[in-house]
């Protein structure tokens, strides 16, 4: 039994995204933090997919989820196998020493 | 009949708490394993609010998945990389977080006061789900009749992601011996067998 009103779930979603997003922000120097802060993100989008889903009454919400999961996963194993030969080559993942394209 | 609300209330609560507590400490915390196991944590409060909200699917699909496979992946890529501290002190998010809480207050207020409760009319509670068919049979009958081909691009998705992760990551062994069979196949009677001519030596009396 859910007794629980939208707004709250939509609330805490935003709170999530603000915090992902700050989370961001700050640790924009940090490959793999950054990279967390994106999952974070998808998972305050996936719950208010989620909420809305079972406030209408239709499972389309929830099928919008199982492909955003999808697509998150194949990102994050893309994203670390770049990290993973970043850091191969230079023997660090530092953003600042990433600057091969300044020109 | 009047505990119960309550009670889902608090579990509410209780698991929102678990997941603002937990998302914050994946960016405020120095360390690289911490902060993947912060996001564990996050993801497994995420589950329970959407099986409080008879989701459970996808609740435990999102255990399976995420905390099972990729942060798994999260986990091993921070481990096998091995950042030691002087990675993350030097440029710390210490420096930036006056600029990030500015950023998360003005964020948040955006997004509260788009749904706020009396603006939209979105107060109201979400009903229990009515029909007789679980979470799961509805979830697959339109996954796999009316959305069929998007199944099938998110297999595809996968597969490319499979094929990209291995290729850049994969190294050749140059320093192991190994068996060239084309190489070996390839070989004629010429190449390894030459047949000298020569004169015969006499006995030694």
């Amino acid at each position: 039994m859910a007794i629980i009103p939208l707004s709250y779930y939509l609330m805490l979603s935003a709170l999530i995204f603000g915090i992902s997003i700050a989370g961001l922000v700050m640790n924009r120097y940090h490959l793999i933090k950054a990279l967390m802060s994106i999952e974070l993100m998808l998972l305050a989008v996936n719950i208010n997919f989620v909420a809305f889903s079972q406030y209408f009454h239709d499972i389309a919400g929830q099928i919008f989820v199982f492909f955003i999961l999808t697509v998150a996963a194949a990102e994050s194993a893309i994203g670390l196998a770049i990290i993973v030969v970043v850091f191969r080559q230079r023997g660090t993942i530092e953003v600042v020493t990433l600057n091969e394209l300044r020109g | 009949m009047m505990i119960a609300p309550m009670i889902t209330q608090l579990v509410f609560f209780a698991f929102s708490a678990v997941l603002v507590i937990s998302s914050m400490m994946v960016t405020l915390t120095s360390r690289s394993v911490h902060a993947v196991l912060w996001l564990i944590l996050a993801f497994i409060a995420t589950a329970g609010l959407w099986i409080l909200i008879e989701a459970e699917f996808l609740g435990l699909i999102l255990i399976i998945v995420y905390v099972g496979a990729v942060m798994t992946l999260f986990l091993f890529v921070v481990m096998m990389l091995n950042l030691g501290e002087e990675n993350t002190h030097k440029r710390s998010y210490k420096n930036w977080i006056s600029f990030g809480a500015v950023f998360l207050v003005m964020i948040v207020a955006l997004f509260l006061l788009l749904i706020a409760p009396h603006y939209s009319g979105m107060a109201s509670d979400i009903a229990p789900v009515v029909t007789s068919e679980t979470n799961l049979v509805a979830l697959g009958l339109t996954l796999f009749r009316e959305d069929a081909l998007a199944v099938e691009l998110a297999a595809v998705i996968l597969l490319v992601a499979i094929v990209s992760a291995i290729y850049l990551t994969h190294r050749k062994h140059t320093h192991r011996k190994r068996q060239q069979i084309s190489e070996q196949i390839k070989v004629t009677k010429k190449d390894r067998l030459q047949i000298i001519s020569m004169a015969s030596e006499k006995l030694i009396k």
